[in-house]
């Protein structure tokens, strides 16, 4: 770890800090969590309702140490070829036809034991996030989108830093990277997989919080209507709607206020455009009927 | 006295067994990060120390509530780690009960100060005033293995939740925008919530000081929706009771419809078997299966709406329209010192949500002051709609019987049970807490089929089911 690196991981307020330093508003708990991540050298499982700024921490942690992002985006049906390694067939190919050609019987042994090392590995985001001597941070975005089954994959580099290539043998990290997986809860994950992770659950920010995100990422939206729009938002948060609104969409809606001239929240404005903030007509018509 | 890190180290410990007894599993693995985290953070910052056992030790946003509750209890401010350094000990409450005001203050006074604190978000102040209220009106009885939950819905009732509401609501203003009403009203409840929450810690932080953190945590509240009890529920508790009718109904739609199938198939009619079975000497050649037709009940649901059993009121209203089809009409009144008859509501609005609103804005409830009272609620009844009862009526009163001393007329009570097929009394109060203070059950008994305690979804579940 660079002094630079250690000196915003150093306390949670050089977190909290830190991570503000980048646009990205902490809660405490979000700056201590972080801060113990990297002091306990554990993964986060960060779960929460969609838009609430989990796959932007790992993003904002990745800016805040000056480290690359490794993103593993998972879906159904993915597998090691895609997370871990995979074999250059095409480049062994060549490499045994170049053999072949050389009509040097000793040769094909040595081609053997050649193929198989790092030279003819490609390299997947889980291999690629502990290889390197620069440390990096590794996201793996929503993780309950793969089979239960799948998660097996990601255990050995989740708790031991390493990859074990049966061809090859067992590549441990030349760098320690942070580890974010994030989750939308679709599923329980594993006690196996919970277990070596800390948890983080990222709700909707309280209101206070969720204003200076606003303030913050809607250039020219005054302190008073920011504090209006997170009052109404955490409103619909609480009246039961298919979908509530989240904060990317908080964002969009304060965007198209401020576009529209808006200085302060009034019935008519907040009815035409609460299509930004809610996608479904239902969810509109409840929230319509409550400005009776 | 400061604690060293040997203490803290045996304390997590200590607590982790407690969360495993309140069926928060925590492994080997995670007691060990535990203690790792507590040697990284400054544990002494309650905070910081909630932050990092939660993080380390619980992989479930569903067990926060019951982690929450545990950490308070068993790292309360009472607890030798923080008695130094929380500005909350016991020299401020004592102080305030004896030298300050809080001999003068009157429960009207109490109550806007409370308002006022909440107001002003003065959070030392509130902890002062909740601290005088629960001395006065929760009725602690040391000693006693509850959970709490009742001394706090106590003092609620004493202190009067619905003149708090009140109180705290913004002037009805016509310049105002709705879109800013509506932010306002809000923002009550968010209050609301502050100042339960403030009860609860300060019961919590007395019931440990009576008989230890162990003793009060195995008497944590469970949180499966239907173990919820509707009087003492959250604000997030009630959406999940919410959420949790709408399946419930179904079951229950499921249950009564089996129910009246395998009736209609298995009824053996005696009687024409026998009388036919005459004709060929005692013979019974055919058998004559009864078209059971139970006939379904018409049910009269009279529902207290005041503060503290609103959400029961609610619930119930919700779950018997829900079964609307297995009932062959219902009707709705609901009340507070008056009654006002709703069915219309339900008839009128396409949700339940919409009919509660409706409820809510329209009802006319309040004839007085709005301290609920059961006498001029069943008078009114009588007058208006005693003719309208057959022995095809089933009567429904939801409340809690607290009658704040009125007169009972527990004896009109006994017209409508006379002309109706029964009369049940379902009641959200804890059944040990019946005929205290201004409960006046035992009057009402007398005339009732039955009185029911009702105190969450699964007591109301199996009543309804009853019904049909
Ligand atoms: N604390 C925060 N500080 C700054 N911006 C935030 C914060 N929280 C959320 N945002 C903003 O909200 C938006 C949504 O965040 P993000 O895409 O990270 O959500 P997510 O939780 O990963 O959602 P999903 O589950 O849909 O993937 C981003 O544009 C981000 O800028
Ligand atoms: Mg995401």
């Amino acid at each position: 770890m660079s002094i630079s690196e250690s000196s915003y991981l150093a306390s949670i307020d050089a977190v909290e800090e830190g991570l503000r330093g980048v646009d990205y508003l902490p809660s405490r708990e979000i700056a201590t969590t972080v801060f113990l991540a990297n002091r306990l050298a554990k993964p986060i499982l960060v779960e929460g309702p969609a838009g609430t700024g989990k796959t932007e921490l790992a993003k904002a942690i990745s800016r805040l140490l000056s480290r690359e992002l490794v993103r593993l985006q998972c879906y159904e049906g993915l597998d090691d070829a895609k997370a871990i390694y995979e074999w250059n067939y095409s480049k062994q190919l060549l490499r045994i036809q170049s053999a072949k050609n050389s009509d040097d019987d000793s040769s094909w042994n040595g081609v053997r034991g050649d193929i198989f090392t790092a030279e003819f590995l490609l390299e997947r985001p889980l291999l690629h996030a502990i290889s390197g001597s620069d440390p990096k941070v590794l996201l793996v975005d929503e993780v309950d989108r793969v089979e239960v089954e799948t998660e097996a994959l990601f255990l050995e580099v989740l708790s031991d830093f390493q990859v074990t290539i049966p061809e090859f043998g067992t590549i441990k990290a030349a760098s320690m990277p942070m580890v974010i997986l994030t989750s939308n809860n679709t599923r329980e994950l594993s006690e196996a997989l919970k277990r070596r992770c800390i948890f983080l659950y990222l709700g909707y920010p309280s209101r206070e919080r969720e204003k200076d995100i606003l303030t913050m990422k809607v250039p020219g939206l005054t302190e008073a209507l920011a504090k209006e729009i997170s009052d109404y938002v955490a409103f619909l948060r609480g009246i039961d709607l298919k979908k509530a609104p989240s904060v990317s969409e908080s964002i969009d809606w304060a965007l198209t206020l401020i576009s529209l001239g808006a200085s302060t929240l009034e019935n008519e404005m907040v009815r035409s455009t609460l299509n930004v903030l809610l996608k479904y007509q239902g969810d509109i018509d409840k929230a319509i009927a409550k400005l009776a | 006295m400061s604690a060293t890190f040997g203490d803290f180290y045996d304390a997590v410990v200590e607590f982790s067994r407690l969360l495993r007894d309140a069926k928060v599993p925590v492994s080997m693995t995670e007691l060990v990060d535990a203690t790792m985290a507590i040697e990284a953070i400054s544990p002494l910052d309650r905070e910081q120390l909630r932050v990092a056992l939660f993080a380390t030790m619980v992989k479930s946003e569903s067990h926060r509530k019951v982690f929450n509750t545990v950490f308070d209890v068993f790292f309360s401010r009472r607890s030798n780690f923080f008695d130094a350094d929380e500005g909350r000990g016991d020299g401020v409450g004592d102080a305030v009960d004896q030298g300050g005001f809080g001999d003068q203050v009157d429960l009207d006074g109490l109550r806007e100060m409370v308002v006022e604190a909440l107001k002003g978000g003065d959070v030392e102040q509130l902890a002062r005033l909740v601290r005088i209220a629960v001395a006065r009106y929760a009725g602690i009885e040391r000693g006693r293995s509850v959970s709490g939950v009742y001394y706090s819905y106590r003092t609620l009732k004493q202190l009067n939740l619905d003149a708090i509401y009140a109180a705290l609501r913004p002037e009805d203003n016509a310049q105002m925008d709705v879109v800013a009403k509506v932010i306002a009203n809000d923002k009550v409840e968010d209050l609301v919530s502050r100042l339960k929450d403030t009860l609860e810690d300060e019961i919590r932080r007395i019931l440990v000081e009576d008989r230890g953190a162990t003793a009060v945590v195995k008497t944590i509240k469970p949180t499966l929706p239907q173990d919820l009890d509707f009087i003492s529920a959250s604000r997030d508790e009630i959406e999940k009771i919410r959420h949790a009718i709408g399946p419930l109904a179904s079951k229950l739609r499921a249950r009564i419809s089996g129910r009246a199938r395998r009736a209609k198939r298995s009824q053996l009619d005696f009687r024409k078997t026998y009388r036919e079975s005459l004709r060929y000497g005692g013979v019974p050649i055919e058998m004559h299966l009864r078209k059971r037709r139970p006939s379904k009940p018409e049910i009269f649901i009279i529902a207290d709406i005041s503060g503290s059993v609103a959400s029961f009121a609610r619930f119930a209203l919700q779950l018997v329209y829900a079964l609307s089809e297995n009932f062959s009409k219902v009707r709705a009144f609901v009340f507070i010192d008056a009654i006002d008859e709703v069915t219309e509501f339900f008839s009128q609005s396409s949700t339940i949500e919409e009919a509660i609103r409706l409820i809510n804005t329209e009802a006319k409830v309040v004839h007085l002051d709005g301290h609920t009272d059961y006498g001029h609620a069943l008078e009114q009844f009588t007058a208006r709609y005693l003719d309208d009862l057959t022995k095809k009526s089933t009567i429904l009163i939801l409340g809690d019987a607290r009658n704040n001393y009125h007169a009972s007329k527990a004896e009109l009570m006994a017209e409508m049970r006379r002309r109706s097929r029964g009369l049940y009394f379902l009641n959200p109060e804890p059944a040990n807490y019946w005929n205290s203070g201004d409960s006046i059950v035992r009057e009402y008994q007398r005339y009732a089929d039955r009185v029911v305690e009702c105190r969450n979804l699964r007591q109301l579940e199996l009543f309804v089911d009853s019904l049909t």
